[in-house]
């Protein structure tokens, strides 16, 4: 009998030493991380829009996981298919194709919502966010893959601007199932919020299928749904402009808001120590550089907004687009050169008056000027 | 009548604690140096390479190399130096992977879209500290 239960017990004890180590071993392959007992969800990563939109979903649920990133995907392909420029079949290629002659045009429900977010930011912004630059952003190839990034001529610059007026010919028809493309209107390219809106309609869409904590990153343009490991807030910083492993700051309630920053330090090249980037101003087709403006980051209650509002702030520059934010009712942080020197000057920062509260900063000693 | 004295029957010998005592102690010194360490184990964080959706390497963060991987438009030079990653010689217009330098936490990634490239740091516990995502 004492033999039988020693044995029994050795058992046990043995199962229970297995049980724990196979319960450790299940843990650390089946999440992307573990801390502290609790863990960060699962990671999809996914090439979309020319970058990488990583999904991060917060349940124990693998297969809800799967199922929310899938819907993700899917939903960010569709509105790829509508608005890609390069993309012949695309809605938005048959309105370019389509004549400037003041005819309505018939658009879907998302070409009809995203234009007039657009078409409301450009007004707001007196018309430095366009959502018809295709000519000129073509001519600066900043969204071609194999483009030389040379300097494009200024007589074709300036012939661009003389012929167009870019957005100012875009209406809306009745109930907005139309749009009129007055003549002289430039080619729609809405890559300045499409992002936004794609991100936008993500989190709906999880949240439409029961699922509660996840984090959409679409190029740098962020929303997040309930919270991150161990129950905090998601944590989403701010890139440092000028410093490639530095954030400004922490962004750590989110919930329920969106992050977008638009910046001069990605997508560019320096030609005789100037540098030129991607965020183009219509007023004269070169990069923006009104108040040395570096960077833009733009908290909001919808990403398209804050997508929109961090480009249209930017070309605005830092005293104009703290205005413009604010009168959008966003939360924003304009980093700029105090010398007017984007390469090499002291930077320095303009905030709306609630966005260090939403961000714990880091600034590193940057001056409020 | 004479009495019998009921003993419990003996579960462990001297043999089977000093074994318990054993596991027991190295468990905890194991763990608990991780938890001291911030959690921390370099030895078990990766790069985890991709081109297109195919997972193309596994890399040890703690062992310095260098990897060259085809993407859609050339080679990119991936190097792994005192438990970073980042890299060189992409073959894009504009660099941005290059531009994102080096990253070293768990989560981190450096995108080289145009190639198709992905490099993201995994295992190992997210620091207490670290971001979930930059908005850049």
């Amino acid at each position: 009998m004492n033999v039988t239960a020693r044995w029994v017990t050795r058992l046990i004890f043995l199962l229970l030493l297995v049980s724990i180590v196979a319960g450790i071993k299940v843990f650390g392959t089946k999440f992307m991380h573990r801390e502290d007992g609790s863990t960060a969800g699962y990671a999809f990563d996914s090439f979309v829009m020319g970058s990488v939109m990583t999904v991060t979903i917060r349940d124990p649920d693998k297969a809800l996981a799967e199922k929310g990133a899938a819907l993700v995907l899917d939903e960010v392909h569709r509105i790829t298919g509508i608005f890609d420029p390069h993309n012949p079949g695309s809605e938005i290629s048959r309105l370019n194709n389509s004549p400037r002659d003041g005819v309505p045009l018939t658009i879907g429900a998302d070409m009809s919502l995203v234009l007039s977010e657009a078409l409301r930011i450009r007004d707001a912004s007196g018309g430095l966010f366009d959502p018809a630059l295709g000519e000129l952003i073509n001519l600066w190839g900043f969204n071609s893959e194999s483009a030389k990034h040379e300097l494009p001529d200024s007589a074709r610059i300036k012939a661009l601007g003389d012929s167009l007026r870019w957005g100012a010919g875009i209406r809306l028809g009745e109930n907005g199932k139309t749009v009129i493309l007055e003549p002289e209107t430039g080619r729609l390219d809405l890559g300045a919020i499409i992002a936004g809106y794609a991100v936008d309609r993500s989190v709906a869409l999880l949240r439409q299928n029961g699922i509660r904590n996840a984090l959409i990153n679409l190029t740098g343009e962020i929303g997040v749904l309930g919270v991150g490991s161990n129950g905090r807030s998601w944590r989403v910083g701010v890139q440092h402009p000028r410093k490639s492993a530095s954030h400004l700051g922490v962004i750590e309630q989110v919930e329920g808001l969106f992050v977008a920053t638009s910046g001069d330090y990605e997508r560019y090249f320096v030609r005789e120590g100037r540098r030129y980037h991607h965020i183009l101003d219509p007023r004269t087709g070169y990069s923006a550089k009104e108040g040395a403006a570096i960077s833009v980051t733009v908290i909001a209650s919808s990403c398209i907004v804050a997508d929109a509002a961090s480009t249209a702030a930017f070309v605005l520059g830092p005293e104009s687009g703290v205005k413009f934010l604010d009168s959008l009712g966003c939360q924003g942080l304009i980093v700029y050169a105090a010398d007017g020197d984007t390469e090499s000057g002291k930077l320095a920062y303009r905030a709306t008056e609630g966005f260090l509260r939403i961000m714990k900063p880091d600034l590193e000693g940057l001056p409020i000027l | 009548m004479k009495e019998t004295a009921f003993k419990l029957p003996p579960l462990f010998t001297l043999a089977d604690l000093l074994l318990l005592l054993s596991v027991g102690g190295a468990s905890f010194a194991f763990y608990g140096f991780r938890l001291w360490n911030g959690g921390q184990h370099p030895q078990s964080m990766q790069a985890v390479v991709r081109s297109g959706d195919r997972e193309v390497a596994r890399l040890n963060l703690a062992v310095d190399t260098t990897l060259v991987v085809e993407g859609v438009l050339g080679g990119v030079r991936i190097v792994l130096r005192s438990g970073g990653v980042h890299f060189e010689n992409a073959p894009c217009a504009l660099k941005i992977c290059e531009k994102t330098g080096e990253i070293n936490r768990s989560g981190e990634m450096i995108v080289c879209a145009p190639s198709r490239i992905i490099a993201r740091i995994e295992g190992g516990p997210a620091p207490a500290a670290g971001l979930d995502a930059l908005s850049r």
